[in-house]
């Protein structure tokens, strides 16, 4: 029986490894082994541009079975870590680097990438690591690092664990040497709950470079969702959402010029309420009418009759 | 006797005729404020509508956007070109709201599974229950974005079947009461994404 778990495990495993590496993202907890939890890990980080400067964050721990959870800076954030799709693990490193940002959380390592295009962090403990990268000054490239979760240690091809993996970090186009201003939208997203369920607003703070510049409340009203005009394209601009509420997770991504930030019910929230009604009832009352007519004429008619009848009589 | 039971009869008659008459009266005068209601709104509506740059970024799992109009959100218009009309549709429905104009169901338009139920007013979703299948329809909504459907298929359901009015894989659903209210005549529609309106 265990055996058999363990190779469901490992099936389930692979399916998330290759979606991870699809999508860019670099996390790769499960293998078919236990994690040594306690050993040490070096990472090697694979970058284009010399000089770029890549910040670890060590964000959540791993367990034997390669459960993650979150660290003490981040145990205070309702995010989701663990089951994620390649979309969910794409949104959290998103997210988490916002909250590294915002809360200006100390990095656990960092390296540079030196003219062979390797950066080098070692003596790294286990567990899931955010990897931030920042372009060098006066750099000419016109992209930046993405943003890229990696678990230390990673799997390799041949399903094992390597505690010394190297990863390669995605790019994208950087637009913030663009000499104009910029504009940028919020909308909100709820999922998987009811909307009796969700609170009146949310506050959403507006950061540069990581400061709050701007807070917005966002609710049915603005059909959850406000634009910022003419923000000056050399500052990071971000959101983050303030009070969570209660029962959800979150995620903030970047598409495009939006920033969705995704409120996710997670099970215990109150059931769907159960739909006691019948569907609406959308019609006049017409069918009476000429019931009631015909009656009333039938009525008038004998009436007449009637009196004619007994007038005749009379007469 | 006779004479006097023929009074009788002639005094129910007139009585009759007169409630008759007078429910007549009550349904006209109804849907008749009923349509100067969706009209005012509609007219309300189209002017602060579809004034935004985003029309490209439809997330399907985004809330519907809405506009307020006196007091009531909308979510967007429907058109019937064939039978000439054009309807304000609220974001959500209830009785009172469906006095003034179609209302949501449930579902979105961004999800392909938009439910929407309109009184059976002549200006409403009267002249629904006539057309036939090939119907174009087109929900436009308050940011401009244009869906066109086409009417495939014509359900007639009873009041308790809630689950059957979600089921199915239809992008659009129209529905309004039949004449004798025991049910409810469904447009299903597909979406007609050749734009062919």
């Amino acid at each position: 029986m265990q055996r058999q778990n363990m190779r469901i495990k490992r099936i389930i495993c692979s399916i998330i490894c290759v979606l991870v590496c699809l999508s860019g993202m670099t996390v790769s907890a499960f293998a078919s082994d236990s994690i040594k939890t306690d050993a040490k890990t070096k990472v090697t980080i694979k970058y284009s541009e010399e000089g770029t400067e890549f910040f670890l964050y060590r964000v959540a721990g791993v367990s034997a079975d390669a459960v993650f959870t979150p660290t003490d800076e981040f145990k205070d954030y309702p995010l989701k870590w663990n089951g994620l799709d390649t979309g969910g693990w794409r949104a959290l490193a998103e997210t988490l680097d916002t909250y590294v940002l915002k809360d200006n959380t100390p990095e656990t390592a960092r390296a540079v990438v030196n003219d062979e295009g390797l950066a080098v962090a070692k003596n790294l403990d286990t567990g899931l690591y955010l990897v931030v990268g920042k372009a060098p000054k006066n750099s000419t490239a016109g992209y930046t690092p993405v943003p890229s979760l990696i678990c230390l240690p990673s799997k390799t091809e041949e399903d094992e664990w390597d505690y010394n993996p190297t990863i390669v970090i995605k790019r994208k186009v950087d637009d913030s040497n663009l000499p104009y201003v910029i504009e940028r939208r919020v909308i909100k997203n709820w999922e998987g709950d009811a909307e009796e369920n969700r609170p009146e607003k949310i506050v959403v703070d507006l950061l540069k470079n990581g400061r709050v510049e701007d807070t917005v409340v966002l609710n049915k009203k603005n059909n959850w969702s406000y634009i910022w005009e003419e923000l000056d394209s050399e500052y990071d601009w971000r959101v983050a959402e303030r009070d969570i509420p209660e029962g959800y997770t979150v995620t903030t991504v970047l598409e495009n010029k939006t920033f969705i930030i995704t409120n996710t019910a997670y099970n215990n929230r109150k059931p769907l309420p159960e739909d006691e009604h019948l569907l609406p009832y959308t019609g006049q009352l017409w069918w009476p009418v000429p019931l009631l007519a015909l009656a009333g004429m039938a009525c008038l008619l004998i009436g007449l009759v009637r009196r004619r009848t007994l007038g005749d009589d009379d007469a | 006797m006779l004479r006097k039971k023929g009074t009788v009869f002639i005094i129910a008659g007139l009585i009759l005729l007169a409630i008759a008459a007078g429910l007549v009266t009550y349904n006209v005068l109804e849907a008749k404020r009923a349509e100067i209601a969706s009209r005012d709104a509609l007219a309300q509506l189209t002017q602060v509508m579809g004034t935004e740059d985003w029309k490209d970024e439809i997330n399907p799992d985004r809330e519907m956007p809405t506009r307020e109009i006196d007091g009531y959100l909308y979510i967007g218009t429907l058109e019937i070109p064939s039978l000439d009309l054009k309807l304000p549709i609220m974001e959500e429905w209830d009785y009172p709201r469906l006095r003034i104009a179609p209302c949501r169901y449930e579902g979105s338009a961004y999800k392909n599974n938009m439910i929407i139920a309109g009184h059976n007013y002549p200006a409403h979703f009267g002249g629904i229950r006539e057309l036939p299948v090939g119907t174009k329809i087109r929900f436009t909504d308050v940011e401009g974005n244009v869906f066109d459907y086409t009417l495939e298929w014509i359900d007639v359901l009873k009041p308790y079947q809630t689950e059957e009015m979600s089921q199915g894989d239809w992008d659009l659903s129209l529905f309004t009461c039949t004449y004798d209210l025991s049910s409810r005549h469904v447009l299903r529609c597909v979406r007609d994404f050749a734009g062919a309106f």
